[in-house]
């Protein structure tokens, strides 16, 4: 048995992690396995399941599940600064933003938190909720809607900032290593993806679908910030992979395709799995004919050389801004009886994928929204086949769904087999605004999103990973929902009305939930300290922590 | 009556943009949230910093200096020789001019041309120029919308009266009066999609109550004892149920499970029904008819 199959085959019991003893070090050997006494990397494991086997919380007791800490993550500068703004910096233009709203999935690692907003980063104690320290970074500007949080490597910690720089900080102290420039803010790229360390590898994403620039996704050496690989998006010349679905080199080049997320891994295989964003001009596709490979697309690729193994796209030439960065969940199944290693994605375009990860192949794609129009369905190796009448146009075109769900984690739980996603059956009026022969930037717009069915649009879903069907649903004020599954036959997330709640797994039954000061806006995390279980999650400018009333 | 107008994608946005928020959420969502940098500030303000009458100097030059290789949109393409200056690197990371002067005094960068005799205010405005493109692409919220109405209002006139059952709820003559007047087309589109603009009058605490609009969903909640309250619904989610009644009081009630019983009445529902079953000529057909109605 692999090293691989044992992780996902004991992520039911308690695994006992031995960490280093002094200060904050992550030992190397935690980042992978399932989580118990750390929560070390973005999905917690490599898996993207968020699943914890953790279970001293669980349905029986839940009733007396209690705050223990409130910690409300400063605005403000701090003494502890990095950055490069100077005073008339032409470029800036954006500046500190009054409110920080905690969309990173914070790590915990000795009994520390670890997380980052858009210009912060943030040390706070497990256990109380204090903050240890804070770092602040000077923007030259760039959009600044989020930051997924941070990776960490032994005593560093990297994080990035929305002017595009990739940040190393001493986790004892908070003190800047170095930073180092990933894309140029001046060329509208920002950035908000968490680093995720994989070996020696910390594998940097990139932002900025406003202004045609290239999406890549790069290695860089957790020593020194070099870069190790780059690995493009969109092919780079006429000859090279994928080119024969663009029109031109001008086109591929300004073609798009952010990686907005951390990649899922797979150690036994060695592959990791990269969710590729949507091409450019957005709305607008007369310069790209094609396919526009590899954007909308889920990749995996080497992580030792960037080399790409396999490719399936999700959403061959996107017109409507879908994105497929939506997490690629590894699950060791069965079909038809046979083991096999998969990966699952709930994409926002309302299909359900469920893709043989040591090839790429198709096994099932079926919309797990109950109503499209952008598909004519699904051709014999998977792959949605697009209706071109909805493609964006000058008097508009009613499009459905109007976005099923995005980059709010979903969370597959081994011991039900369903995979719990945020959805929302919504529809838009798509407009296109940019008639040139070369549109640029989104080209067009999305008005007004509208909910079906009858009654609220918005719904928290359990898929069957196995068919795709829907399970059951359950309606919530909200379809983004950062959710949290674990073996004490729970689920937690949002209702999208500022509770925090914990859902029955099998059913979608509310058990528990805290009305907060905001809605839940980043994914919970759990883990065990001091033989006490904690849940803890973020919502607006504060992380709220729960534990057992005893 | 002043016509209310979609002129750009964002001025649909950010009236639509809750339009269908049913049950609104009593606290802010991050997804809510939008992309600007410091607190409000927004694409349009970025678009407003850029001095007009600059541009338009900047325009006039570069459609006479400029445009005969790189198009007057400064864009390229086919049978122009020049780049496209919107997505030029050196043209994005130039400031105030300072890298496009250098270069256009230092000699065209192609080097067959002769150099570009330009003022430093020439040079300057059309930085401006160029620099005012760029973000208004990279800004989508600035975008002008290009609406044609295709429609043809007969063919909506008898979807109105026949396939969409519109006539039992509105009337030409009634609610419908002069609506042509008070919309424009992408406007009316969102009304024949959707029901509303805007909010459906959430009367949620806090705010002084006024009529609520025609559009706002109601609830009616009944107590275990049997006695029944109704009003304009402000929040419904599983732990809770809150309504503002007739005499303006806001009242909420705890829920587990299904009770309290809430019932839920949406005007809307018509408009929900047909969102699956509309083709696109329906909706541009509807607005071509209301269209005429003025």
């Amino acid at each position: 048995m692999t090293t691989i199959r044992i992780l996902f085959s004991l992520g039911l019991a308690a695994l006992p992690v031995v960490l280093a003893a002094q200060g904050q070090t992550l030992d190397p050997s935690l980042l992978g396995k399932p989580p118990v006494d750390a929560w070390p990397t973005h999905y917690g494991d490599y898996s993207g399941r968020r699943y914890s086997a953790l279970s001293q919380i669980n349905a029986a007791n839940i009733k007396t599940l209690s705050l223990a800490w409130i910690h409300r993550a400063s605005a403000q500068e701090s003494p502890n600064s990095g950055g490069e703004y100077r005073t008339g910096d032409p470029y800036y233009w954006g500046g500190p933003q009054a409110n920080v709203t905690i969309k990173a999935t914070p790590l915990m690692v000795n009994g520390v938190l670890y997380f980052a907003a858009p210009d912060h980063a943030y040390a706070v104690d497990a256990r109380t909720g204090k903050e240890i320290w804070h770092y602040f970074w000077r923007t030259r500007g760039g959009i600044h809607i989020g930051n997924r949080g941070v990776g960490m490597y032994g005593n560093y910690l990297f994080f990035e900032t929305p002017d595009c720089y990739l940040v190393s900080l001493d986790a004892r102290t908070g003190k800047e290593r170095w930073h180092k420039e990933i894309a140029d803010v001046r060329q509208q790229y920002f950035c908000t993806p968490a680093p995720i360390v994989i070996r020696n590898h910390v594998i940097v994403g990139i932002g900025g679908d406003s202004l045609d620039v290239q999406g890549f996704l790069e290695s860089r050496d957790p020593e020194t910030g070099n870069v190790q690989w780059r690995w493009y998006t969109t092919p780079q010349k006429m000859g090279d992979a994928g080119s024969d679905t663009w029109p031109d080199e001008y086109a591929m080049t300004h073609g798009g395709g952010m990686t907005w997320l951390p990649p899922t891994y797979d150690p036994d295989l060695n592959l990791l799995y990269v969710p590729t964003g949507n091409p450019n001009p957005v709305f607008a596709p007369r310069s790209r004919k094609g396919d526009n490979l590899f954007t909308c697309a889920l990749v995996a690729l080497n992580p030792d050389n960037g080399s790409m193994m396999w490719y399936f796209q999700t959403s061959p030439h996107d017109t409507h801004d879908w994105d497929s960065a939506q997490v690629p969940v590894l699950i060791d199944g069965q079909i038809d009886g046979r083991p096999r290693k998969l990966v699952a994605q709930a994409a926002r375009n309302g299909y359900y994928f469920l893709i043989d990860r040591t090839n790429g192949k198709s096994v099932l794609t079926v919309p797990y929204v109950d109503f499209m129009n952008w598909s004519l369905g699904v051709n014999a190796s998977g792959r949605p086949i697009n209706n071109p009448a909805k493609d964006a146009s000058v008097d508009g075109v009613l499009v459905a769904p109007g976005s099923a769900t995005n980059w709010p984690p979903p969370s597959f739980n081994p011991k039900t087999g369903l995979l719990y996603v945020g959805t929302s059956q919504s529809y838009g009026m798509q407009y296109l605004t940019d008639t040139d022969e070369r549109p640029e930037g989104y080209g067009g717009g999305s008005v007004g999103a509208a909910g079906g069915g009858g009654g609220r649009e918005s719904f928290l879903k359990a898929i069957d990973y196995r068919t795709g069907k829907v399970r059951w649903r359950h309606v919530v004020n909200q379809g983004g929902l950062s959710l949290l599954s674990t073996a004490g036959d729970l689920l937690f997330g949002g209702d999208g009305a500022g509770n925090f709640v914990a859902y029955d797994p099998m059913t979608g039954d509310p058990l528990w939930h805290a009305g907060l000061l905001a809605d839940p806006s980043n994914a919970p995390v759990t883990f065990m300290l001091d033989g006490r279980q904690f849940i803890v999650v973020g919502a607006g400018d504060c992380l709220y922590a729960f534990t057992l009333a005893r | 009556m002043r016509r209310l107008t979609a002129a750009t994608v964002a001025g649909v946005w950010l009236t639509a943009g809750f339009l269908w928020a049913q049950t609104p959420p009593a606290v802010p969502t991050a997804q809510g949230q939008g992309r600007g940098g410091r607190g409000t500030e927004s694409g349009v303000d970025r678009l407003r910093a850029f001095d007009p009458a600059a541009v338009e100097r900047g325009r006039a030059v570069f459609g006479e200096k400029c445009a005969s290789c790189h198009r007057a949109n400064a864009r390229g393409g086919q049978g122009f020789s020049g780049p496209d200056l919107i997505r030029s690197v050196l043209v994005l990371q130039d400031a105030n001019g300072r890298e496009i002067g250098a270069l256009l005094q230092s000699g065209h960068p192609d080097k067959s041309k002769p150099p570009i005799p330009l003022s430093p205010p020439e040079i300057s405005d059309i930085a401006t120029l160029l620099h005012r493109e760029i973000t208004y692409a990279a800004e989508r919220t600035n975008y002008q919308l290009q609406y044609v109405m295709t429609g043809n209002a007969k063919a909506g006139e008898a979807y109105f009266n026949g396939t969409g059952g519109c006539k039992n709820c509105h009337s030409p003559d009634g609610d419908l009066k002069g609506i042509g007047a008070r919309y424009d087309g992408p406007l009316l589109q969102a009304l024949i999609a959707f029901g509303a603009l805007g909010g459906r009058g959430r009367g949620a605490p806090g705010q002084p109550p006024g009529p609520p609009p025609r559009t706002a969903r109601r609830a009616t909640v009944t107590l275990p004892s049997g006695e029944t309250a109704s009003g304009v619904l402000v929040r419904l989610t599983d732990f809770d149920v809150t309504i503002r009644d007739e005499a303006g009081m806001v009242r909420s009630w705890l829920r587990a499970g299904n009770a309290p019983k809430v019932q839920v009445t949406d005007p809307l529902q018509g408009h929900i029904d047909l969102l699956p079953k509309y083709t696109d000529a329906d909706i541009h057909n509807l607005a071509a008819y209301l269209a005429t109605l003025k």
